[in-house]
């Protein structure tokens, strides 16, 4: 959060030394390349793996790793390296459409709080209050025994908590852009309210949402996984790597790779998708 | 007023802005007319309503402003009619030029796309006709290279640039009256001399009624020919810049013109105005200008807020004026 409010403040022009940015565009490459990474894993996941995800082969279970399971296999004696491909589809799917449902719903009850004037403000806001008054996990965990399991209620579930975030970003920054005369001139354009807030507003605001968005699906994964784990997010056998987490919590001291392999997956995604967000924010601020 | 028939007039004109603070009456009571071709001053200090009231005009007031009186430009009422009616009159008959060019104009879109907005949605030119005017438009305001600054974005041009920018875009669809909101305040000196001469070749060619909101005495004296003085959010005084200037009828405007350096006349050393602006939440009864004048006495305490006439075309809100003010430059317990 810290690091997006910061986007907002001017840097003097000429502050920065050409080594520091040398450094942030390092970060960026390899931010992205961790990024990109993934995706290409994801969606070439069904090529890359070396076998089925869901294929049991019980005689051979908990097989540490060799030639044939880089990985090894799990309890039931699936492959753990094909499961974590497939999985980074369920995740990074999941992940990125969460992130931005709630950013799309953040976004416009933010636009909206910020432009449309006291009542509405103050209902946005007050309702803001509230669901940020509530524990997130709770809230979710809520959420989805209402809308039962499944993929579009993990996605509602987590979009309804975690749009707030976002609606404070953007009507923060609309509250500045607001004032400003070019929306006067705007209206004298012969612009109405909706398209001085969606041609003119809009487009000075959004940036703030999708960089605090990069740091956001990783929150997001961690919460699907931590689903996962709790056993209330995507159900058994779909590959996912909070379930694979919990699979391997039993055989945690004789086979610690089985939790280990999905766990660091999610910490190098997470480091790749910061990188990538604190160079955007250094670029915001430029 | 020459003709009949005023191009502009507002009659009573009052805005209540809604702050933290409570409710603020920033402007009240103004009434005034322009004619056509006619360029008006609006002079006051900083805070004594008049970007407000000319804001007001056009219905650009923040959200939660309440305005009554009326304001009548063409026959049409423009105070209370729905934003619809106000569409076709805002930013086509009546324009605007903004106090600061850094935030009056987008600073994500090209110059190009601003100004080709207001032809396309204003006029209903399509794309190609609104670039190609622009770029004329851009020439008009003496832009040395049109094609380029139509690319550009606002951070590339300087303070002088922008505010060119911005006058082509208020002359975009040839407006009969364009309100200036203290265009050459942002500017340093040599630029504000430019964007003057250039506002008014501009409005000499156009034939379009101006009113020139403006702290500086001088530049309203260059630019217009009539003044209108405000002062705590009512109009004090009023009339042709000449004989405002060289006999004002209100103390404020007296006082106003001593705190001036004299270029012309008997060497005097400017008196500013002792005090400051009266709380704008719990004004002085009667005329707002007696806490710090000069002259004043009980009777001011209960006073008329309308103008009272002087010699035929002038007004003035002083029942002193009559009477006689000092005179200019006379020290007469002013503070300094």
């Amino acid at each position: 959060m810290s690091t997006v409010e910061t986007a907002i403040v001017a840097e003097p022009a000429g502050a920065e030394e050409p080594r520091g940015r040398r450094r942030r565009s390092v970060a960026l490459i390899v931010g992205t390349s961790i990024v990109g990474t993934y995706i290409l894993a994801a969606v070439l996941a069904p090529w890359l793996a070396p076998y089925d995800p869901l294929a049991q082969d019980v005689p051979n279970a908990l097989a540490a790793p060799s030639g044939s399971h880089p990985l090894g296999t799990d309890h039931l004696g699936r492959d753990v390296l094909s499961r974590l491909l497939h999985g980074s589809r369920v995740d990074l799917l999941l992940g990125m459409a969460a992130a931005g449902a709630a950013g799309v719903l953040g976004t416009v009850l933010g636009l909206v709080a910020g432009y449309a004037g006291r009542s509405v403000d103050v209902v946005v806001t007050r309702v803001m209050d509230v669901v940020q008054a509530l524990p997130g996990i709770v809230l979710l965990l809520v959420l989805l025994l209402v809308l039962g399991p499944g993929a579009g209620s993990i996605i509602a579930a987590l979009a309804l908590t975690g749009w707030v975030a976002y609606a404070r970003l953007v009507r923060a920054s609309v509250l500045v852009v607001r004032d400003q005369d070019f929306t006067s001139a705007a209206r004298l354009a012969g612009l109405g309210h909706p398209r001085v807030l969606f041609r003119h507003v809009l487009p000075n605001v959004w940036i703030q949402g999708v960089i605090y968005m990069t740091s956001d699906i990783v929150i997001i994964i961690g919460a699907i996984a931590a689903l996962g784990y709790l056993g209330i997010g995507i159900q058994a056998p779909t590959p996912e790597w909070g379930q694979m987490i919990y699979d391997g919590q039993a055989f945690l001291a004789s086979h610690w790779w089985l939790s280990a392999a999905p766990g660091l997956a999610i910490v190098v995604l997470g480091l790749g998708l910061a990188l990538v967000s604190d160079a955007l924010t250094d670029r915001a601020r430029r | 007023m020459v003709s009949a028939e005023p191009l502009l007039e507002v009659s009573d004109l009052a805005v209540t802005l809604h702050t933290p603070q409570g409710p603020l009456r920033a402007a009240e009571g103004v009434s005034f007319a322009v004619a056509a071709a006619e360029a008006v001053g609006l002079v006051g200090e900083s805070g004594s309503g008049k970007s407000v009231a000319m804001r007001a005009i056009l219905g650009l007031l923040p959200r939660g402003s309440t305005v009554s009186g009326s304001v009548r430009f063409a026959g049409r009422e423009l105070v209370g009619v729905a934003e619809r009616q106000l569409a076709p009159i805002r930013g086509r008959e009546i324009s605007m030029i903004f106090q600061d060019p850094m935030t009056a104009l987008n600073p994500i879109r090209r110059i190009g796309g601003q100004i080709g907005e207001v032809l396309r949605i204003q006029l209903g030119w399509n794309r190609r006709r609104a670039s190609a005017h622009a770029r004329e438009l851009l020439a008009r305001v003496e832009i040395a290279e049109p094609d380029r600054v139509l690319r550009q974005f606002p951070h590339q041009l300087s303070g002088g640039m922008r505010q060119r920018v911005l006058i082509a875009m208020a002359l975009a669809c040839q407006p009969r009256l364009i309100l200036c909101d203290e265009p050459t305040t942002a500017l340093d000196v040599t630029t504000q001399d430019q964007i003057l001469a250039l506002l008014r070749r501009a409005s000499d060619e156009s034939g379009a009624a101006m009113i020139f909101v403006s702290h500086d005495l001088a530049v309203v004296r260059q630019l217009c020919s009539r003044v209108l003085v405000m002062y705590a959010g009512r109009l004090v005084e009023m009339g042709p810049i000449g004989p405002v200037f060289a006999d004002p009828r209100h103390a404020y405007t007296a006082a106003l013109l001593r705190s001036l350096p004299a270029i012309d006349g008997p060497r005097q050393p400017p008196v500013s105005i002792g005090g400051e602006l009266p709380d704008r939440f719990r004004p002085p009864s009667g005329c707002r200008f007696r806490t710090r004048c000069t002259v004043a006495d009980d009777s001011c305490a209960s006073l008329p807020s309308t103008l009272l006439p002087v010699d035929g075309e002038r007004g003035s809100a002083c029942i002193h004026a009559a009477t006689g003010l000092p005179d200019r430059g006379a020290e007469s317990g002013v503070s300094r």
